[in-house]
């Protein structure tokens, strides 16, 4: 399992904001609303490297949409707070966060490891997309969805809990559960504990066996 | 029922069709609290039972579902509402249908979803029999 710093609906803003970089740096200002960075602080939150960060930061503050405060030894960015729009600004980018936080409160009730795997975690959910969460734990399917149920209304995203035991989640990877296989070898957003290694071992195996012998696949595709 | 539903239907209550629902509902229910079957097949019964005594609880109000697209999760929506099950136990049937549906992404049922299924489905058909009860009687005497 990969662990990524996805946000739901990122998608969506990538899109609103003409791409990668402005989306980037636009969330990490407006996320927290106050917050200060120094420019390497702020390409670190963004995951970008300084000089684009720079450029881009250059262009918002032009825009009104940031502003440089004096501080020793480089000055520090932040989101502006008097442009008109920073309400609806910070309430956008920190929709996403909001409803992790909110996932992440009811898997805190949860016994095990909780993640939220597919789409989401991808960064490529759509508005209708479900938020899958996955639970590796003595909990069933079951009482995992309906307790995400409070979370689901209030954020009207349908969440689709997969809980499994260990030693279930393990026997399925030795029986060659491709579902499985595919679930955990995606990027996740690890919302409390970590994989068992017993369930990491049987991953790599599991995903070696998954890949053709060297000569099935040369006489399929000579 | 929402007003304006494409879901419901009114229909005069039919006493023969509502105590086959009952009945198909107790087989269900059976099947469901069976430990030597497979999980699946116990989570699937349990929603089964819980569904068809919804569908009985409908028909003494006079109604019938369509197939409408939706229909189980409105109808689950409204008798619970009409036995007084609450969100909580809304919440936990509605998990029940969607763990029914799991097995066509190919994820499988645990002996904890069997297990908690059985939960679920008692605590909605206790909650419903006492309300179902009293008004098939009455329309026994009819």
């Amino acid at each position: 399992m990969t662990t990524v710093a996805h946000l739901p609906f990122e998608s969506t803003l990538r899109e609103l904001f003409g791409g990668e970089l402005r989306f980037r740096i636009l969330r990490a200002l407006f996320e927290e609303p106050g917050r200060e960075f120094h420019l390497r602080g702020l390409a670190a939150a963004a995951a970008v490297d300084s000089g684009n960060a720079h450029r881009m930061l250059k262009k918002l503050m032009q825009a009104g949409l940031c502003e440089q405060v004096a501080d020793v030894p480089y000055p520090k960015y932040r989101a502006r707070q008097d442009n008109p729009l920073y309400p609806e600004l910070t309430r956008l980018f920190s929709r996403g966060r909001d409803l992790i936080n909110a996932i992440r409160g009811v898997a805190s009730g949860l016994e095990g490891t909780v993640a939220i795997y597919g789409s989401v975690a991808r960064g490529e959910d759509l508005p209708q997309s479900d938020v899958d969460v996955l639970v590796i734990g003595p909990v069933s399917s079951i009482m995992a969805q309906a307790a995400f149920k409070p979370v689901a209304r209030t954020y009207d995203r349908k969440i689709n809990a997969n809980a499994i035991s260990e030693q279930d989640l393990i026997s399925q990877l030795d029986a060659g559960s491709a579902f499985w296989r595919d679930v955990l070898s995606g990027p996740v957003i690890t919302l409390k504990g970590e994989v068992p290694r017993e369930v990491a071992r049987r991953l790599r195996e599991s995903r070696q066996r998954s890949v053709p012998a060297k000569g099935r696949r040369s006489a399929r595709h000579p | 029922m929402k007003a304006g539903s494409a879901v419901f239907r009114q229909r005069a209550a039919d006493p023969l069709a509502i105590r086959n629902f009952i009945q198909e509902s107790d087989d269900k229910a059976a099947t469901a609290r069976d430990e030597k079957d497979k999980p699946g097949n116990r989570v699937d019964s349990a929603y089964d039972a819980v569904h068809m005594m919804c569908l009985a609880c409908l028909g003494v109000e006079n109604y019938r579902t369509t197939a409408e697209q939706g229909h189980h999760r409105e109808l689950l929506e409204a008798i619970c509402a009409r036995v007084g099950g609450g969100q909580g136990l809304l919440d936990r049937a509605e998990a029940l249908m969607e763990a029914r549906n799991r097995k066509y992404t190919g994820a499988g049922r645990t002996p904890q979803d069997a297990k908690d299924a059985v939960k679920v489905m008692d605590e909605f058909l206790g909650l419903a029999e006492a309300w179902i009860k009293p008004k098939v009687e009455k329309l026994a005497r009819r």
